[in-house]
């Protein structure tokens, strides 16, 4: 049967729902003041604030608790480009292509205009991203349903490849962090009730507690590496905010819609895919936009573009996350497998079936996004000022505050010490990766996916007899996801390879004329 | 492509590649031991032996230097690799092992003295720690954030989080 395109039945439950629900209103502003404020500081993701708020969501009805996780998204997604353009100092990888012309800006004295192309970019690219989702969401939901777990496995896998291929310093080291993620989320009972790599402690036959465990690898490690530095912002002079100013890089911003509407493309697919976060979505906007322009080499040295491509770029993806979260069940970053975890709180599992039977739900939190967006511009115009002075408090006061309010997440998380002493030891093991250059990120993604990969893997064995050829014949998605996958895996050192040919057969041609001559 | 020249390796590095190893191994071991069924390895077995093998020729890389290549590819990789530590300003390794431990103290104290007064002197020594030597700021932060804290503690949580003196006074309020 045709799938509609809207579900108009369901967009007038929604609206319905928005109407009466004062309280997800009302959590919207705080949630994406705390989003910006709480991303303005670097080292602190809004992983980590999600999960810090986590335990109070289970007082929100599901729709509240939803608007609020989304909303601090949303805040942060804009708040972390703050530190990345007044000091080179991304709040989170999320902004690190933000930085590469952001930062060289504010050398120039241009960072109230900075500010201001970041803030345009991030509003329009969030709201043009849920755009897509508003139409995108029904045939997702419809071709969703074809997907089983050969699919579910394939997806996963290419988050979790994508991701180790992209994040680190060394190729090796992020996939050694991204199996040893797959391992650590093996541990408890086994799908086939084997128990592997408890230590005898009953706490871990349910597994790590992935929420500590991941505010432990992102947050503590960060942290433990700010020890010692005096402030974040030294120079004053930074910190002048000028709103005229900021209102014409919004207006400058808007001159650009190619380099936008590409971000919130890249956004929006990119983001959507498992275990592909803001980053690089980021970094991919800023790359496609650097290659398409007639001027290159003037990136990485204030072209106000570059700041577009990569806000418009992380900003979106949240709108793709949230897809992937709500249709397939599996967190597109760090960020919705908090919200996954917020989800499980009120004890709904996203997929498929939530699709189906709460596209209400689903259509409120789209509808909603796009007051955000809204809400966001106002607030990103009053608030920068405020931001500025978050980033004037000095290091360590900050440290041991964060410190103890993740403490506090994580008890309120797993109710008993089992969270709090995750986070300490993965607070460490995440110090120690980021040291040697292992990707943290890379970790947590295998960490979350761990355990859905082993699941699926092992449905497939079943449902493919022991895997029978004919079966995987038979799936033809199967067959186009895993060319994607073998394409971003070997596409990137082809193409090196092909240009290194062609450079080596150019200057041999060149040495052939000049001795010719 | 040659040996990198006068390389040292990274001991430090060498020895938390040991430990993953060694994690790898054991966790292999103790699954295996608990069932050599094949739905029991069929994930872990291979993701271990991959990162075991990787692991492997990490250390082989930091024992014996990397091999030099020239072109494209180390060019993008070194852009790269600066850009993503220049994101990092790390502070003293004392003070950073110091913090550590302060957190890991603080933590483990918890059940023992309460959250209400872990936090007052976590938040305390860690000011301390960090150069906060104004005594009246470091005392009122520390007593404040542990009042704010235990607060939304005993008001928040639905599990009771061990308290020392916060909630007593709560309670007789």
């Amino acid at each position: 049967m045709e799938q509609p395109v809207i579900d108009w039945q369901a967009l007038q439950s929604s609206l319905h729902l928005l109407g009466s629900s004062y309280s997800a209103w009302l959590l919207t502003i705080p949630g994406i003041a705390l989003g910006m404020l709480g991303g303005a500081i670097p080292g602190v993701s809004s992983a980590l604030i999600l999960a810090i708020v986590l335990p109070a969501t289970l007082w929100m009805s599901l729709l509240s608790s939803l608007i609020f996780m989304t909303a601090i998204y949303t805040g942060a997604a804009f708040g972390v480009a703050i530190p990345a353009i007044l000091m080179g100092v991304p709040g989170s990888p999320a902004a690190v292509a933000t930085s590469f012309d952001g930062y060289p800006m504010t050398q120039r004295g241009e960072h109230n205009l900075a500010l201001g192309l970041a803030l345009a970019a991030s509003t329009l690219g969030h709201m043009g991203a849920y755009l897509i989702l508003f139409f995108g969401i029904g045939i997702i939901s419809h071709a969703v349903l074809k997907l089983g777990p050969l699919e579910m496995l394939l997806l996963m896998l290419w988050g979790l490849t994508l991701i180790a291929a992209l994040r680190g310093r060394y190729v090796s080291r992020s996939l050694v962090s991204g199996l040893i993620g797959i391992l650590i989320a093996t541990i408890g009972l086994s799908p086939r009730d084997v128990i592997r790599g408890t230590f005898d402690l009953p706490e871990l036959l349910d597994g790590v507690p992935v929420v500590p465990a991941m505010i432990g690898l992102f947050a503590a490690s960060e942290l433990f590496n700010l020890a010692g530095t005096s402030y974040l912002v030294s120079r004053s002079d930074l910190r002048t905010v000028r709103i005229g100013e900021i209102a014409r890089g919004m207006i400058e911003a808007l001159r650009h819609p190619i380099v936008i509407l590409r971000g919130l493309v890249i956004g929006a697919t990119i983001g959507g895919l498992p275990g592909v976060g803001a980053a690089v979505c980021n970094l991919v906007s800023y790359a496609e936009t650097r290659r398409g322009d007639k001027h290159p080499e003037s990136f990485g040295k204030g072209n106000p573009k570059g700041v577009i491509a990569a806000e418009s770029g992380n900003a979106s993806s949240e709108a793709g996350s949230m897809a992937t979260l709500l249709a397939l069940g599996i967190p597109g970053g760090a960020s919705s497998a908090v919200m996954l975890a917020a989800l499980s709180l009120h004890d709904v599992t996203s997929g498929p079936q939530f699709l189906d039977t709460s596209k209400d739900v689903v259509y409120a939190i789209i509808l909603n996004n796009f007051v955000q967006g809204a809400i966001m511009l106002a607030l990103g115009l009053g608030l920068i000022g405020l931001m500025a002075n978050v980033i004037r408090i000095p290091v360590r006061i900050l440290i041991p505050v964060i410190l103890v309010l993740a403490t506090f997440g994580s008890y309120g998380l797993s109710g008993n010490m089992a969270g709090p002493l995750t986070m300490v030891v993965f607070g460490l093991l995440g110090w120690l990766m980021q040291r040697h250059d292992y990707s943290v990120p890379a970790c947590v993604v295998g960490l979350i996916l761990g355990g859905k990969v082993e699941a699926n893997l092992l449905q497939t064995y079943q449902i493919s007899g022991g895997w029978q050829f004919s079966y995987f014949a038979g799936r033809p998605i199967a067959m186009v996801l895993l060319l994607l996958l073998l394409f971003s895996l070997f596409s990137r050192p082809i193409m090196q390879w092909w240009k290194r040919q062609r450079a080596a057969s150019a200057a041999a041609l060149q040495e052939n004329k000049a001795k010719s001559a | 492509m040659s040996r990198e020249r006068d390389h040292v390796p990274d001991w430090e590095h060498l020895l938390f590649a040991a430990l993953l190893l060694a994690f790898i191994v054991w966790y292999l071991w103790t699954a295996a031991a608990a069932s050599l069924t094949f739905s029991n390895l069929i994930l872990i077995a291979p993701v271990g032996a991959v990162a075991a093998v990787l692991l492997l020729y990490i250390a082989s890389v930091e024992i014996f230097g990397r091999v030099a290549t020239t072109g494209v590819s180390s060019v993008q990789t070194d852009a790269a690799a600066g850009t993503a530590h220049s994101r990092f300003r790390s502070g003293s390794l004392a003070t950073i092992a110091a913090l550590m431990g302060l957190f890991g103290a603080f933590v483990l104290a918890i059940p023992y003295i309460g959250f209400d007064v872990a936090t007052f002197l976590f938040v305390g020594a860690t000011l301390w720690l960090l150069g906060e030597r104004h005594i009246v700021v470091l005392l009122s932060l520390a007593l404040g954030i542990a009042v704010a804290l235990s607060l939304a503690a005993l008001t928040l949580l639905t599990f009771p989080m061990p308290m020392a003196v916060a909630r007593a006074v709560w309670s007789s309020l």
